[in-house]
């Protein structure tokens, strides 16, 4: 029970942030996505029940607010999660490590977000030419509030 | 063992829940259950009722006298508009401003309720004279949600107003906007007003965009200008829908 608290605490939390404060901090309209950072943080430290679940609801929150087109965030936030879930005994976990693991996983969800987009045939932006703000956005987001979290999921004194 | 393979069939469940949602929205309606999960996170006044409207005038009421003096003189504009044109329009109120790194938009307190449709023109008013905002996206019972024109998702056929040459407006994800498909020929002026040529079913012609601020590039086959957006999508705080 406790852990389903935290779970709907925790995608709450972040729901706020994501969509009601991050809005004001785009830089050529390109956004951290803290549902992304979560799902890197979970699948890197928890069991893959954990980040399958919090992988799934946060692409729902994400695809239901943000992207108009349900089911995109559902799939790669999945795809990411389990990918890395599978990787996290043969990761080497420091800071160097964990930067390149933010900045291919933003790229890997925003080019896949680009090719869902093109295959299914929804018009999507053509100034790609910042696309490289996403990947180093999240980097740096990701390097500051992965410690935020650590201090979260230990104040709820859960084993994930 | 058992439990990894308790995981893997999760991770195929959800899989295909999200390959369902993504094949069958053109099938299905998705806005209600979009549209409360909208206001769970962005909670605003949201007009239900009477009752509810009423707690909305409480709401604003404390809002210092110039506020009150600036959105008359706003309202007078549209009330002006409404008697001296031929348009038929919705006025609406801007609940929300929203951005991700895909789309750009706002949200306005009309939807379905009040006769709105998708596709239908957004306009604003900067001083005394209107201007495309964009264009519904998306309707929801009580809001809808706009595309605003500095989207890259956004077209809107136009020409330019000093020599009639036609092309295309579109966003570039920024405060400016481009004109393109401009002919290599077409003699570029400075500070030229670029507005609506009235070649799609949305925007009626000659409602103002933007002015012409430089020329981005010119190849074998067309010019693109960058464009200066008529209206400060910051400042904007009611909407005329075009019906």
């Amino acid at each position: 029970m406790k852990k389903f608290i935290f779970f709907l605490v925790t995608l709450v939390i972040f729901g706020f942030f994501q969509f009601d404060f991050i809005p004001y901090l785009g830089i050529k309209n390109y956004f951290p996505n803290l549902f992304l950072i979560l799902i890197i943080y979970f699948s890197l430290n928890s069991t893959m029940l954990v980040t399958l679940n919090f992988g799934f609801w946060a692409g729902l929150l994400e695809d239901a607010i943000n992207s108009n087109v349900w089911g995109v965030n559902i799939i790669l936030f999945l795809l990411i999660g389990f990918f890395l879930s599978n990787l996290k005994d043969k990761i080497i976990k420091n800071y160097f490590s964990l930067s390149i693991i933010l900045f291919f996983a933003s790229l890997l969800h925003f080019w896949g977000s680009f090719l869902i987009f093109k295959v299914f045939s929804y018009p999507v932006r053509e100034g790609l030419i910042f696309s490289w703000i996403y990947p180093f956005y999240n980097l740096v987001f990701g390097l500051v509030i992965f410690p935020l979290i650590d201090w979260w999921v230990k104040l709820w004194k859960i084993s994930t | 063992m058992k439990v990894k393979k308790t995981e893997f069939y999760l991770f195929i469940i959800y899989l295909i829940v999200g390959l369902f949602f993504l094949l069958g929205q053109q099938n299905f309606n998705f806005s209600k259950i979009n549209e409360k999960i909208l206001r769970f996170f962005t909670p605003q006044v949201v007009k239900t009722s009477t009752l509810e409207s009423n707690l909305e005038e409480i709401v604003y009421l404390p809002r210092d006298c110039q506020d009150i003096i600036l959105e008359n003189e706003r309202l007078r504009l549209i009330l002006d508009l409404k008697e001296s044109t031929s348009y038929k329009f919705k006025v609406a109120r801007v609940i929300e401003k929203q951005s991700s790194s895909w789309f750009s938009f706002l949200m306005v307190d009309k939807g379905e309720k009040d006769g709105i449709k998708r596709e239908q023109a957004v306009l604003a008013f900067n001083g005394q004279e209107l201007g495309v905002l964009g264009k519904i996206m998306e309707v929801y019972p009580r809001e809808s949600k706009v595309l605003l024109i500095n989207d890259p998702l956004c077209e809107v056929p136009a020409r330019l107003q000093s020599n009639r040459q036609e092309g295309i407006v579109s966003g570039r994800g920024e405060y400016f906007l481009e004109m393109k498909y401009l002919p290599v020929y077409t003699e570029i002026i400075i500070d030229d007003t670029i507005v609506t040529s009235g070649l799609s079913r949305i925007f009626s012609p000659g409602l103002k965009i933007g002015k012409v601020k430089k020329i981005i590039s010119k190849d074998g086959l067309q010019k693109r200008v960058l464009v200066e957006p008529f209206l400060n999508f910051g400042q904007v705080e009611e909407v005329l829908i075009l019906e």
